[in-house]
This record gives structure tokens, sequence and C-alpha cells, in this order.
């Protein structure tokens, strides 16, 4: 069993990740062929996440207490609650198959177009990123908050300092290191949400996969795809670490 | 001078108490007494056996016979959704009960003794949880087969290195108080100092983290039911009703419903109550 593991690790640092049991073809090409749909859901997701749920949780920190405080509250709670599965399901409903806006199921690489891609991978993206920008909203609210009541916030004021300019130069530098730090925590829960919301958007993609595999059990496809979803992982959390240094300048030297 | 205890706040001497006379929470644990309720007496108040098939009445809209409608087996959606709060109650429960069993041991131990066993756990823990947790419980039940329970125990070595995390840090902060270095100086032994003086001052957080991770254990269920490794049919549970929704969603869009908000209300259950707890005994700890 060791001689086993020590060619797999052999393998594994020349690309070869063994052949899939059912399939035949080989454990890397077939992820390789999965990995661009599942990458493109995650990280539309992302973008999402963060526009929708700095800017909410911006708008909120700044007019703490007001409506748009409470109602972004109130829908932080409820996102954080809601399975994205579920949400997909009901936006699929509503924008695809009530409305036939968009295309309920399948996915078109970016090769076929800007639209065609983002077409398909819009409402599922949305349902994934909704939980991730729940909680950005909250951390973004809550730093907000926090750096509000610094003096050199009242020093900028003091000098004039207002509106857009105070949010730009002042807030977000500030409120943006715990932000980077929820989304590389994010990461691994969207890749492992992206699983489900792939079947319900029915994109062939490395969560059907993986959910193929198992039910096959066939371990070289499962090995390889948790390899490579921790590689993943492991390089957000990377890009993470270089994010502070380029945030906040005081880290650079450690 | 005011007489000390006048000055101890609610919240230091009853916190449950205090975490009920917040609105949000006192709503919370109402429905979570309704949701145990119900799951108990899921027999009693059922109006249909849940697995009894009428074919006739398949996709059947809301009437009085079935007040939630019929499913593609023509089963009483109500009595179906009843039975799965038996399961919405129970896998979270072992989940997190694997978790606690492996956690806590294992953070006591590491924030105790420090050294060696420290840096090894330590290290062990993080590389357990830079893996994808999903990822992770698919790649277990891969190996245990598919079903409930082994759905449920693969979450909750998932979650294992989140329990370690808070108990060795709670474990490391007590371990500094005079009354455990006095424990030892009178001769307790490791395990009674763990057991008297340790266990129960790293008792709230951990109460709070296991409430946290109640709800996170209820969507992983829901998951892992939806894409058939967990909840094996006839039984249902919320997350295997949504999955039958949609295959289903030509015939019956809105059976989509019903599971979702079952499941969206016991996670914010959780979630409001594990916030409160947090908040009340953050501000115990502060005072």
């Amino acid at each position: 069993m060791v001689e086993q593991y020590l060619r797999w690790c052999g393998d594994l640092l020349r690309g070869d990740l063994g052949d899939s049991l059912f399939t035949g073809r080989s454990v890397t090409e077939t992820i390789a062929q999965a990995a661009p749909a599942t990458l493109s859901i995650t990280g539309l997701a992302i973008v999402i996440a963060v526009v929708v749920g700095v800017g909410a949780g911006l708008v909120a920190g700044l007019r703490q207490g007001s409506w748009v405080d409470r109602t972004v509250s109130t829908a932080a709670t409820l996102g954080i609650a809601m399975p994205s599965f579920w949400v997909a399901m009901l936006l699929i409903s509503a924008f695809a198959l009530s409305n036939r806006w968009l295309p309920a199921t399948g996915y078109a690489p970016l090769s076929e177009g800007l639209w065609p891609w983002l077409s398909h991978l819009i409402l599922p993206a949305t349902a994934l990123g909704l939980a991730t920008a729940a909680e950005l909203a909250r951390h973004t609210r809550g730093c907000v908050a926090d750096v509000l009541v610094r003096p050199y916030i009242r020093t900028a004021r003091a000098r004039g300092a207002a509106g857009f300019w105070l949010v730009r130069r002042h807030l977000l530098r500030n409120a943006a290191i715990p932000v980077v730090t929820v989304l590389g925590l994010q990461a691994g829960r969207l890749l492992g949400g992206a699983i489900v919301v792939e079947v319900v958007a029915g994109i062939t993609g490395l969560g059907t996969t993986a959910i193929n595999a198992v039910l096959q059990r066939d371990y070289p496809m499962i090995q390889g795809y948790v390899l490579f979803s921790a590689v993943i992982v492991v390089l957000v959390n990377l890009a993470v670490d270089l994010a502070y240094g380029w945030i906040n300048p005081k880290v650079r030297t450690a | 001078m005011s007489a000390p205890t006048t000055t101890i706040p609610a919240a230091r001497r009853r916190p449950l108490g205090a975490v009920l006379r917040r609105p949000s929470s006192a709503v919370a644990f109402a429905f979570l007494v309704l949701l145990v309720g119900s799951a108990i007496a899921a027999p009693v108040i059922a109006p249909h056996d849940p697995d009894a098939q009428e074919l006739g009445n398949r996709f059947a809209g809301v009437s009085l016979t079935h007040l939630a409608g019929a499913d593609e087996f023509g089963r009483d959606v109500l009595s179906r959704l009843l039975y799965a709060a038996r399961i919405a109650v129970t896998a979270p429960l072992i989940s997190v009960g694997v978790a606690v069993l492996i956690g806590l041991p294992t953070g006591l131990w590491a924030g105790r003794r420090r050294g060696i066993v420290d840096a090894v756990s330590g290290r062990l823990a993080d590389t357990l949880l830079s893996l994808p947790a999903l990822a992770s419980a698919l790649a277990i039940v891969a190996v245990l087969g598919p079903g409930l329970t082994n759905a449920m125990v693969a979450v909750g070595i998932i979650f294992s290195p989140t329990v370690f995390r808070v108990v060795r840090g709670a474990t490391l902060s007590v371990a500094e108080e005079t009354f455990v270095e006095s424990a030892t100086a009178i001769g307790c032994s490791t395990r009674r100092t763990l057991w008297v003086h340790i266990l129960p001052n790293i008792a709230a957080p951990l109460l709070v983290q296991v409430t946290i991770l109640m709800g996170v254990a209820l969507l992983a269920e829901a998951s892992l039911s939806f894409i058939g490794l967990g909840v094996q049919p006839p039984e249902a549970s919320w997350g295997s009703m949504l999955g039958a929704a949609y295959r289903n969603q030509y015939d019956a869009p809105y059976a989509v419903v019903p599971p979702g908000i079952a499941l969206v209300l016991t996670v914010l259950t959780f979630n409001t109550l594990g916030d409160a707890l947090r908040d009340v005994l953050a501000g115990r700890r502060a005072s």
C-alpha cells in the first residue's frame, strides 16, 4: 500500500493522476476539460459577491441605523441561511422557465462569445455568490463602523475630506484587509457550493464529475478532484496573502 | 459603595435568560421548540402516511385532504415535510456529535500539553481546513458509501478541526488563570484539572460554535441529500424533497418552495441563536 501511494505521488509529479476506473480516460484530461466551467461559475460568483457585498456593506456602514442599514442586515442574515442550490432553482424557474429571458441549463465556453458565456452563468453564479456577498456585507459594514470612529477619519473630515474622496482614500484601504481575509476563507465554500449549483444549472463541470465519481466509486477521479480543489484553495489564499502586502505597505517587509 | 451583586449584569447570572430576552432569539427559540415538537409528534400530527402512494393524485394541488399538495408519487407533502423535520434535527446532531467527539479531547490535549503535541495536531487541523469542505465530504462518502449516517459522519469529520481550534484556543487562555495554576500546585491530576477546572470554563465558546455548526450541518445535509448521497428514498429530508422537486420542475414548479422555506427558517434559527449566544457571552467576559 505504501508502494502504491509512493507510485501515485511519483506519477503526480509527472502530471499523471491515473486513469478513471469508469471511463478509462486520464484523470488529468477529464479535470482539464471540466475545470473551465466550474472556475467560470466560481470566478463570476466572487465578482458578484464583491460588488454586491462590499457595496451594500459600505452603504450600510456609512448610513448606520438608517433603513438602508436595516435592510442590508436583514438581507445578509437571510442570504447566509439560504442554500445556494435552492436560490439557483428559484432564479432559474423565474428567469429561465417562467420567462424565457435566459437559458435554463448548459454552459457555453468563452470562445463562443461573451454573451453566450455570461447568459449561461449569470443565474447560477448569482445564486452561488449570494451567501458570500452576505458574509462580505456584514464584515464590510463592521469594518466601516470601526474605521469611522478612528481619529484619522475625524482629522480627514476636519481637513474637508468628504464623500467619495473620504471613502476611496481613507475607508476602503483600511476596510479591505478583513474583507480580503473573508474572501480567502470563502474560496473553499464556493467550490463546494458549485458542486450542487452545477447540478441545478445542468452544467458539466468539476462538481458533476465528482458526484458521478462518488456514485461509481471511481477513486482515482475523486483523488484528482480533491487534490485539484485543494490546490485552487491554496492558490487563492496565496493571492490573499500577496494582497495584504499590496493593500497595506506595512506588512511588505515581513 | 454598592453591593457587588448589583453590579453584575443579568447576562452574567443567567446567560440563557439574557439570550431569550432579545425578541429575535425568543422567536428563534420558539421555532426550535416547534420544530423539535413536530419532529417528535410527526406520527401523531401528520395527516397521512408519508410513504403512502396515491398515483391518481400525482402533483395534486393544495386541497383540504392534502394541505400542501402531493408529490410525484401522490404522497402527501405536508406529512413528508413533518417527517423530514426529524432528519433536520437528528442529522446535524450526528455531525456536531462526531465533531465534538474528535475536536474536544484533541483540543483539550493540545491546549494543555502544548509543545510537540500541539504543533503536530495544529498542522493537521490546518491541512484539513485548507481542503474545500464539501469536496472532502464527497471523498469520505465515496469511501463509506452513500447514506444519511455516513454523509453526516463525513460532515462531522470535516467540522472537527473547527471544534479543535475553538477548544484549543479557549483551553490555552483558561490554562493561564490562577485557579488552574493553584489546582496544579495542590496536586490535582491532569485529568481532574481538565474535567473540573478547564472544561466548565470553555463550555461557552464551545456552545456558540456548536449552535452555528448545527445550521451549517443542516445545509450540508440538504446539499448531499439533494445530489442523492444523503438520505435514501423513500425516506424524505428537505434536501431530498428539493431534489425530487428539481427533477419534476416542469410538472410541479411550486414544489421547490415548501422544503426550501423550512430549510431557510431552520438554518436562520440556529444562526440567530448562535449569534445571540456569542454576543451575550462576549459581553459577559468583557464585564
